[in-house]
This record gives structure tokens, sequence and C-alpha cells, in this order.
């Protein structure tokens, strides 16, 4: 199977990483290094102690030049870390990038095998053997460019989206801002004061709304939903759909006439209901775009008849029933994610009566009324009876940090929020007794500590413990706090007027549509998950694609707007260079041994390839559309098409190396890069133990794994094979997947039919952050390679060889 | 202080091991101990997340300590917690360790602590602590509720003059009965039933709750000078303005014993029973043992798993019980279901009955398949009926389960009564909204515990002994 190198005689160096002792705690580096020596065309092997060093990389560098090394295979971390590293440190000793290869025998070998050293050698050294193998194979390769659109999309009008579309259009980049609400603004809007400066919410953001809306690289879409995505990092396709607000937004002059004859009232979403609003309105005074809008499910009708009163009011004819919805494509290079958060809803808290006793709210609901612009113009009336409470109690932790009932996470901005309420009221009822239960108070940011002081030398009480109950007594509905104070281990009852609960945030609602449009995948909290949480904080997995604000996890409105900075010019990196260079992995079709049936270009996500069956014209690929996922290569019973940088026999050469010894011992597992690489990546990050029996190859996609690439690893005596994707539509090559999964069913059938146990091909969708989920798929098949006897592999191989 | 002890020998029981690990989650929110009645009732020997953080400080100690036996397994604090312990099992096992390392020792320390606080402390021990879970044998148990041992002085404070009137013998009414009477009050109960007990009489089954039981208890009530009125109800021939004219103030624990109706067609066919009047008539003698094949229970609470498993004890073949909404709404607590379950019971979620079909006697349920549609005010999804989905079961009986009323027919328009149908009293005071007259028990706080109604006793109490000092 395995083919010469096309380059003549093979000189392969293999450098064997330490990673200080995160490697070497539980590999004997050494052995590894030594045992790379016996390796077939391996000139040189070395350990170090850190190899992605200047000095590990000077000694790679220095040993292509001395030793003529033409391939290069370091075994350290995982690739998705530092393959660009030393792909450049071969580049820079004038090595083509495409003849070095990785094998991570950290995430996926020293990390999960803590503490059996001698199996994780072991491990190791196959890793190495099955790189080795691989690396002989290699082809030069040259990374085409393509352009990249100098225009980005934001999608979400908060203030990190609002940030970010200032900062791009700033830079001079169009940019498209996509807002689903008929305002920009978002969740600080409804604020009324900023921690820990005690800034007044929205007479700091209005400005940053009206430049975002007359910014003349800015085109806003408010009351707009992304409908779909397609392309790739510098090329995007986006369909916006703009829905109709029956109110022409460059006409409205914002008079408020028409609000005044309309005959319906709704309780007012901006106000969380304390206030109400007619059919036809304006969120709030602020709002930007400042146009009306008309809620046509509240509407009485444009019939004459039925009502038609604000068409009769408006002078300026601004008011239009037949608008429709619009679908808007946009051609973008870089997208911002900006998508917020939604406050979470305290009504499963039963024993806080949220919903049952009316002066029990949130703390969302107590920005609105402590806000002047809110339903009491800023008094803090009690919903019963609309008097100034005396006695006001908050609760922390109010669906956070709970394993049961709302989110396990802390959500970072309570604590303060809560201190700088407390203070609020203190300003304006410094009589006001103030009591806070909390937990802990975290107040970890710059100038957060002295306001939590300040708060405390004004007089306000702060209570260890989280109270068990609230009950009302029925004749003035003040409330009674039960519970206990940690610090003196004593129940008590407090009597207050009001209680604030302060609730936590947690992910939108409409976030797994989010993910599934844009391809991202999401942390166990339901978050979207960063490329590195450490050194690629702004950056999704997905290129060309940035987080800003709370989207990317739970933070305050400073970290949302550094983030949005951050994004913003992590995009304009990108669309400054107005090119990118996109690796050569992509799908090359011999058209000699084609025979043009078709199947490629059917399973082809991105109609990447074209043929003509009539005519006879033989399959071809338009390099700039194929995003190299493999699918047609899998799929093609000619084969006829071939990878770039993942060829059919690469694959083999590492199947070959990993059933060489004790294959009824192994796992073979193709693991897709995005989501399960990722994910045992993360299994070895978590520490998450597992058996040592599973050997990794990586393709880009679970649809290049074809069903021979299957076949032979059983033919070649291996114990189980494991096939391992991204979730059904999470995938990064759009639908690619569901190719796996009927292949991967269609492989079932036939090793039923043959008589072979079909347990032993296992399919699994681990996402990148389903760490556990890997090591229980891992845990799972080394039960079943438990029954898998020598007899029975020796049965399979005679099966399969007929 | 003792030094940290991390020698035990217990250290290396796995068992034990797993529980400090599990103490290691406790992040010390106090919602447990909030809502404990245990903790209300012995503040100065229990504290649930006290024993977690002694378990991971000085694990010896937990052993050696009462503390540990201060637990009724109610399960609100378990319900609360946002890490999710599950404290009363952690206590059952500790228990279980304790009985097999230090004997009796501790137990019989805490048991003498009840003693002293509960003048009823036979009933309350055997309907609190489920000694069959530990399991402790009946001679241990009644070793340990014996009257023989520390004398208890319970002699009452020197006569106030006052007169307070209690309607109602369950242990809210016992324990206000007590306490006023310690404090030198003249207290005289009214229980419309032939004896006193309440619930605890009507509906524990004999076997948990022998009757001899509660009669030595209701005995030395009566010797500490409290009256106990039975076979009179209020509302009659009494009602409570007169009460309130007669007495100083009035307390109010009638409790729950108005059975929630299903309203489906055949509700009162033969066969078809409340889950109260089913154990009632238990209890009596008057249901025929081994008649039953097929059983059918109808709801998710305690009351509802209790009696499938009665019935399945009894010896029927088939007992399933039907719950309109998941496991996951159910009510019941954890252990509760899982006893059910161990015992044999079907548990079918998401079917609601629609009608009951015989013509003299029961014959069988049509019933109906649910599935859950958005949450309610309650905070749990609603349960919708799904469209032809109509199916039926055969079966000999038919228990109600799914709760109980409090019962407040008798009383005056000048109580306010809540939209739940218990009485509206203030939380502190319990005080109801007719002056001078106070409630405490089921009739406010819906079916719960013996120790939850103690616990609202004591409330009521003090504010009783407010009002009577103005």
């Amino acid at each position: 199977m395995i083919k010469p190198s096309t380059n003549g005689e093979l000189r392969i160096g293999v450098y064997v990483c330490h990673c200080g002792l995160n490697i070497a705690g539980s590999v004997d580096c050494k052995a590894v290094a030594r045992y790379a020596r016996t390796l077939d065309d391996v000139v040189v092997a070395k350990d170090n102690k850190y190899t992605c060093s200047d000095p590990g990389q000077d000694e790679i560098k220095q040993d292509i030049q001395e030793h003529g090394l033409n391939r290069v295979v370091v075994a350290s971390c995982t690739p998705r870390l530092h393959e660009p590293t030393f792909r450049n440190a071969c580049a820079e000793a004038g090595l083509n990038p495409y003849l070095f290869e990785m094998a991570n025998i950290r995430d996926h070998c020293s990390w999960v095998h803590l503490y059996d050293k001698e199996n994780a050698t072991l491990k190791a050294k196959d890793l190495v053997k099955m790189a080795v193998a691989r690396s002989r194979l290699l082809v030069a390769q040259t990374e085409s460019e393509v352009p990249v659109t100098r225009k980005a999309l934001v999608l979400g009008g908060g203030v990190a989206g609002i940030q970010a579309a200032l900062d791009l259009a700033d830079q001079d980049y169009r940019v498209y801002l996509v807002e689903k609400e008929p305002s920009i603004g978002g969740k600080m809007a409804q604020i009324d004061k900023t921690f820990p400066t005690m800034d007044c919410s929205i007479c700091i953001l209005a400005p940053k709304m009206s430049e975002a809306g007359r910014h003349p690289n800015i085109k806003l879409f408010t009351h707009s939903e992304v409908q779909e995505v397609n392309g790739y990092v510098g090329n995007f396709q986006v369909k916006v759909l703009k829905k109709a607000r029956y109110v022409n937004e460059d006409e409205c002059t914002a008079c408020g006439d028409c609000t005044e004859v309309c005959p319906v009232t709704r309780p007012n979403e901006f106000d969380i209901g304390l206030k109400t609003r007619k059919a036809i309105y304006t969120p709030f005074a602020q709002a930007v775009p400042s146009a009306y809008i008309i809620n046509m499910e509240d509407c009485l009708g444009y019939v004459p008849i039925a009502c038609n009163k604000c068409v009769e009011k408006c002078e300026k004819n601004a008011i239009d029933f037949d608008m429709q919805d619009e679908v808007i494509n946009l051609d973008v290079g870089t997208i911002v994610v900006a998508t917020g958060i939604d406050v979470y809803d305290p009504t499963e808290y039963t024993e806080y009566g949220y919903r049952k006793f009316q002066n029990v709210m949130t703390s969302m609901e107590f920005e609105r009324l402590i806000n002047a612009g809110g339903p009491s113009g800023g008094h803090l009336i009690r919903p019963s009876d609309r008097k100034i409470p005396e006695h006001v109690a908050f609760i922390q932790c109010v669906g956070s940090r709970n394993e049961k009932r709302g989110n396990p996470y802390c959500s970072n901005v309570c604590c303060m929020n809560t201190i700088k309420d407390a203070l609020l009221i203190k300003e304006h009822w410094p009589e006001t007794e103030i009591k806070i239960f909390y937990l802990d108070i975290r107040a970890y940011g710059k100038g957060f500590e002295d306001l939590y002081k300040r708060s405390r030398k004004e007089g306000v009480k702060y209570i260890r413990g989280l109270p068990s109950e609230i009950r009302e007594n029925p004749k003035n509905q003040d409330l009674v706090v039960i519970g206990e104070n940690t610090n003196t281990g004593r129940i008590e009852n407090h009597e207050v007027g009001m209680v604030i609960l302060s609730v936590g945030i947690e992910p939108t609602s409409d976030s797994d549509m989010i993910q599934r449009l844009f391809t991202l995948s999401k942390t166990s909290d339901g978050f979207f998950m960063e490329s590195h949480p450490k050194l690629k904080p702004v950056d999704a997995p997905t290129q060309g694609i940035f987080f800003a604000g709370c989207a990317e996890g739970p933070k305050d409105i400073k970290d949302s707007v550094t983030q949005a900075s951050a994004a913003a010019s992590r995009a304009g990196i990108l669309m400054k260079a107005g090119k990118i260079k996109v690796e050569a992995i992509t799908s090359v079709i011999d058209k000699e041994l084609c025979n043009v049936c078709g199947r490629c270009a059917k399973v082809c996500p991105y109609n990447a390839i074209t043929l003509d069956i009539k005519n006879k014209v033989p399959a071809e690929t338009i390099e700039a559309a194929c995003a190299g996922c493999g699918t047609c290569g899998a799929e093609c019973p000619q084969g006829a098409i071939s990878m770039l940088h993942f060829t059919d026999e690469q694959i083999y050469a590492q199947i070959d190396a990993v059933t060489e010894e004790n294959a009824d011992q192994k796992i073979v597992a193709f693991c897709c890069n995005w989501c399960s690489y990722a994910g045992a990546d993360f299994a070895g990050v978590s520490r998450i133990q597992y058996p040592p029996n599973v050997r990794i190859i990586r393709t880009m996609c679970s649809g290049r794994v074809s069903e021979d690439f299957v076949l032979h690893a059983f033919t070649r005596g291996a114990a189980a094979v494991l096939v391992a994707g991204c979730h059904l539509n999470d995938c990064h090559y759009i639908d690619a997947n569901y190719q796996t999964k009927k292949r991967v069913e269609k492989l079932w059938k036939k090793l039923e039919k043959i008589g072979i146990n079909k347990e032993r091909l296992q399919l699994a969708w681990v996402s990148a952050a389903e760490g556990e989920k890997f090591a229980r798929t891992i845990r799972h098949m080394k039960e079943i390679i438990d029954h898998v006897d020598q007899e029975e592999i020796d049965k399979t191989v005679e099966l399969l060889s007929v | 202080m003792s030094t940290p002890d991390t020698t035990y020998d217990l250290m290396k029981d796995q068992e034990f091991k797993n529980l400090m690990r599990q103490a290691n989650d406790c992040l010390e929110c106090g919602k447990c101990s909030g809502g404990c009645p245990m903790m209300d009732l012995f503040p100065e020997y229990f504290n649930p997340h006290h024993v977690l953080e002694k378990l991971t400080l000085q694990p010896a100690e937990v052993l050696s300590a009462p503390d540990i036996w201060f637990c009724a397994s109610c399960y609100r604090c378990n319900k609360q917690c946002p890490q999710g312990i599950e404290l009363p099992e952690m206590f059952v096992k500790l228990r279980r360790m304790v009985m097999v390392e230090n004997g009796l020792d501790p137990l019989t320390r805490a048991m003498e602590v009840i003693r002293e606080r509960i003048p009823f402390y036979a009933s309350f021990f055997r309907v609190c602590y489920h000694p069959e879970r530990i399991p402790l044998d009946e001679k241990i148990v009644k070793k340990l509720i014996s009257t023989k041992g520390i004398p208890i002085d319970r002699k009452p404070l020197l006569d106030t003059g006052k007169h307070i009137a209690i309607v109602g013998s369950g242990p809210a009414g016992l324990y206000a009965a007590y306490l006023l009477r310690m404090k030198g009050v003249m207290v005289t109960i009214f229980e419309s039933k032939d004896k006193a007990g309440g619930m605890l009489r009507r509906c524990i089954p004999e076997f948990r709750l022998p009757s001899s039981d509660m009669d030595e208890d209701i005995k030395r009530m009566k010797e500490m000078g409290i009256e106990i009125k039975t076979r009179t109800s209020i509302g009659k021939r009494t009602n409570i303005r007169n009460l309130k004219i007669k007495f100083d103030a009035v307390f109010l624990a009638t409790g729950a014993h108005h059975i929630l109706r299903l309203k489906v067609p055949g509700e009162d066919l033969p066969g078809v029973y409340g889950s109260l009047d089913f154990l009632e008539q238990l209890k009596k003698g008057k249901v025929c043992q081994g008649c039953i094949e097929r059983a059918v229970v109808i709801g998710g609470g305690n009351t509802a798993m209790d009696v499938a498993s009665t019935i399945k004890q009894m010896g029927a073949e088939h007992v399933m019980l039907l719950y309109r909404r998941t496991m996951r709404e159910m009510p019941a607590d954890i252990n509760e279901i899982a006893e059910a379950e161990k015992e044999g019971v079907e548990i079918h979620e998401l079917v609601a009955p629609v009608a009951f079909v015989g013509n003299d006697f029961l014959e069988s349920i049509e019933c109906q398949k649910m599935e859950l549609g958005p949450a309610d005010f309650s905070g749990r999804r609603r349960p919708l009926p799904v469209k032809d989905s109509n199916f039926t079961i055969e079966t000999d009986l038919v228990v109600n389960a799914i709760g109980e009323k409090p019962t407040v027919d008798y009383l005056p328009d000048l109580i306010e009564i809540n939209r739940d149908g218990s009485i509206a009293t203030n939380p502190i005071t319990m005080e109801t909204s007719m002056e001078g007259v106070f409630a405490g028990g089921d009739v406010v706080m819906g079916s719960s515990t013996v120790s939850e109604a103690i616990t609202s006793a004591i409330r009521a109490v003090n504010g009783i002994e407010k009002y009577l000092q103005k």
C-alpha cells in the first residue's frame, strides 16, 4: 500500500516534546525518541523540554539544514494549537510546510492516561509511528489565495454589536448591523445605571446608538433576522430577513401622533410589562432607528371600518400597511456574532413566590422601576400599593450557581449589579433598610471592591446565606424572608416591603439556531465556544467569525465593549489584507479515472464539482468553492478523487501503522477536525481519563471516512473502529456528516450480512465541548473489545478477504 | 473543638469516603437549614450543612454525635439544594454506619432530646423517623420510646388565668396545646372524631403507628392538664364566634381532610376510594386484604406512593400508579418513589383518567394520554391531553390520591381564605384575618409533614403569646 515518495530518499526528523511534565509526567519521552530512531527513514530523533520554544524550533531548523531533513514530525500537543508554529519553523528553514506532521501525545495521550505510564508510553510510540508513516507520503503543496470581501456583518445590536460595528466602520469597512428587535440598544438600554462608576446607562449608550445609526459605513437592519449563511472565510453569503415594520423608517419623524389615536393597549416589552404601549409604538424614547413600528398581531387592521386611525392621523403618510417582509442578500468577508443573553425567569423557584407575590420582582424589573424614564418615573414603588418600601431585600444567585434550577455557572454581573442597585436606593431614599442575602460576593474587577465597601459604609446589610422561603402577609402584602444566617447558624425572619431576586443571565433562546446557521460550537454551559480559551478568545473555531459580548459568556458592559473592539480588530486584520491563503486541502479529480457517475457532485455540500453526465464530461473541482471536507473522495467508486494532504494512501498508512502490532487490542478512531478531534482534545485539557486502546486518525470531516478505510482496519485485525463527527446539523461542511451517517448505516448492514458483530463499528457525534462524551464512548468501546477475542478477529479477516 | 481526625477506621470504607466526597460539594448557602423543620425544633442540636462540614473536617465526630438522628427525611433540603446534595439519603447511610460502629448510644442521646421537647414523642418518632428504613427492630424502638428512663419535668408555669381553644387534635393542635399549657395557659382542644390524633390517628397504618402508642401519648398530654373534647364539631352547635367570646384566643388546626375530586364521571362508584378514606378503612380493617388483584392509584405525591405500596404489600398482583405529568415533576420524595418501584408498583407517566366505568361496581377506567405544555405559574409544565389516545385499564380498585385540601368549610366569612383554599395568615404570628384567631398545620400549609405542622404551631404560639399580652 505504501508508495515511495516522489522526492527520492526520505530523511525524517522526529522531535518528542516533554511539555515540561505535561507529557513527560506520564510518557517516557526518551524511550519514545529512542523508538523513533528505529523506524525506517528516521534520520534524527530527539526529545526536548519544550519543542515549541525558540531553542526547540531552532533545533528543528538547524537539523533541516544539517541533516537535510525532508520531513519533520513533532510529537507534542494537538495540531490545533501548534501546527501553525511548526509549519512556520519548517518554512523558515526552507522546507515546504505541508511536509510537516504532528503526533498528539499530550491531549490524546499523556493527559488522558495520567496514571498509566507504561501504556501511555506504548500509545505515544504508536502515535509517533503513525505520524512517521503518514509523513513519508506527504507532498509539498502551494496554498492558493482567495480574496476577502471588505464588508462585515455584525449580528446583534446590543452594546457589543454597536461597538464592533463602529470600530469596523471607523476602519473604513462597510458594516451591516442586524438586530432582531425594532431598535438597537440591547439589554444595556434597559439598565438604569452602570457599575462601578454609577454612570447613567442610556446616557452613555444613546450617543453610540445614534452614531451607529448615522455612520455612513453602517447599514442598520432592525427587526431583522439572519436566515441563511453560506460560503467561507472572506466570502460569506448571508440572507437577512427584514421584517415589515409597516412604518416607513425614512419618513417617520417619531412625532407620536399615531400612538395617541391608537386604541389598542398592550404591555410594553421594554419595560417588562410594567408599562403599556400601543399597537403602533416605539420601544423607548432613544430608539434607533427613531421610527415607529406596528405590531400586526395587536393591530385591529387597516380596513377603514376596523380602525385606520393612525393612517388618517399621520401627516407624513409614513404608515404603509402593504409593506412586505424583504429578503436581503449580503456578501461579507467577516462576521461578528454579538447576540447577547436572555435574563433568567425565576418562576420555577417556587419558594420565592415570583409571580405569586406582587412585591417580589427581578433585578431587571427593578432597573425599569428605578429608571427616571421607566413606568414609575424613577420612584421605587411596590406594585401592590404604590408605596415606597422602607425595607428592601436582595437575594443573590437566583438561577445561577445551581445544578438543578437555572444554570450551574456564576453569571458574573449580578453581585455588582445588586451593590449598585442598593446604592441607588440609598441615594434616593437614604433611610431605606437594605439587606442583601448572598452566597459569595464576587467583586473582582477594577473599582468593584471600592463600590462594595462604599455600600457597606452606607449601611447596606450583608447577610450570608440564601433564604429558603418567602412568605407574604395577606393583610398588607409585606414579605417575610426566612433563612439561615450562615455566619451565626441561626434561622432568621426578616420582614421587608419588597424583595428583588438578583437573577442570572443565560444564552438566548435562539442561540441554537445561531449555532446551526454559523456552524459554531457551544461549551457545556450553552455559550459559544471560542477557538482557544486563552489565546484566541474572540475567534470562533470557524475562520472569519468572531465573538463580541455575552454570546461567548456572561460579562459586564466594560468587558463586552473590550471584546467587541477586539473582535473588530481581528476582523479588520483579515479584511485589511484583502486576501487570505486557503489551506491546500481541496479535492483533485483524475479525469482519466472518472467514469462520470456523478456521485461526487451529488454529495458535495458546496456544489463545488461540475460534470456533464449526458455528454460524458468528467468531473472537475472548482477550487475556490471547495472547502476540503473530502466527502466526494470517500464516495468515488473509482478512486479517481484524491484529497490534498489527506490522501487515501496517507490514511491507509496510518491504519497500517496502528494495526501492525496488537491490533486485537486497538480501536481505530476516525475523528473530524472540528468537533470530535477537538472533543478528544477537550477530554485531554479536562484530564478526563479513558482506556489507552484508542488511536485517533484526523480527517477534516467525518464525511471523508470511506467504507474502505473502515473495512481495511478490520482486515488488518483491528478490534473495533470508531467514526466520530459533529452532531447532525452542526457539521462544519453544511451537511456532509449526513453522508457519514448513511455510510456507517450501510456498513452496519454489510457487516451484519457477512456475519461480523456490527457493535465493533461505532458511530458517535461528539462536539468540541463534549470531552466527557468522547471518554464515555471509548470506555464503552473498551467493554466491547474486551469481548472480542483473537478467534473472532481471525474470522473477520477471513470473511473480509473473500 | 477536637482536632481533625483522619485516622478513623471508617475512612477506609468506600461508602463513607463517597459520603465525604458528596459533602465537599456543599457551598454552605444555608438553603437546607432555612427550610428544615427539624432545625426549627432542635436548633442547638441540628443543622444539615453543619453535618456536611463536619463530615469533611471531623468525620469521626459525625458518627459519635447525635446530629444525624434529627433528620426526618422530609426532603425539603434536597429540593432546594443548589448542588442537588441528597442529604436525607446521606443521613440514612450514616445512621446504618453508626449502628455498626457506635451502636445505639448517639440515637439514645438524640431520643432524650426529642422526649424532652415533644410530649407525643412515641408517635413523632415512629412517623417521622421511619425506623424500618434504618432498620431498627421493634424491640429497640419500644425501648427508645418507653416511658422509663430519665424522668422529664413537665410542670406548667403558674396559672396565667388565660384560656385558649384549639380546634383539631392533630400534631399542630397537640403541640400548640403543649407549649401553651407549659406557659401556664389553660387549653381546651375540640376534636370532631371520637379519638384525638388527627391525621396520625386516621391514616397512618397500624403497623407503622400502633394505636396503643398514640393512646399513651394522648394520655401524657391529658396528665399535663390539657382538656380534649372529642366528638365535638365546631361550626355545628358552637361556632368560631362563640369560641372567641368564651376563650381568650382560638387556634385553628383542622388539617387538610378534603380529598380533591377528579371531576370525572363514575367517581362515586363503589370501588373508587379517596386516599384518606381508603387508608382509614384499611386501618379499621374494613378492606378485604386478599380480594384485590388489580388496583390503580392516581396521583404523584407521597400519599399516592404510600397507598400504592400498601396495596402491593396486601398481595395485589398489579398495582398501577397513574400520573398526568412525568416523573420529573412528581412531588413525591425520591426515596418514596424508589420504594414504590421496588415493591413492584408500575408507574405510568403522562396518563390521566377520563371516566370510571362499571354498572354497580367499578370495572375499568378509561384513560387518556397526556403531553407537557408550557410551564404554569407553579413553574411545572402543564399537562395537555393527546387527541384520540384513550385506552382502558381493567381494575378492581381505584384510589384517588391527587391531593387533599384544607378543611375550612366551618369558618365564618370573616376569616380570609387563600386562592388555594388554605387559611390566609400573617406569616410570622400565624394570626388570621379575624383578630385573636390563629391557625397552623395543614389547614394553612396544605398537606405537609408532622414536623412542619409542629413548626407552624411554634410560630402560632409565639403569636398568641404576644396577643395575650396586649
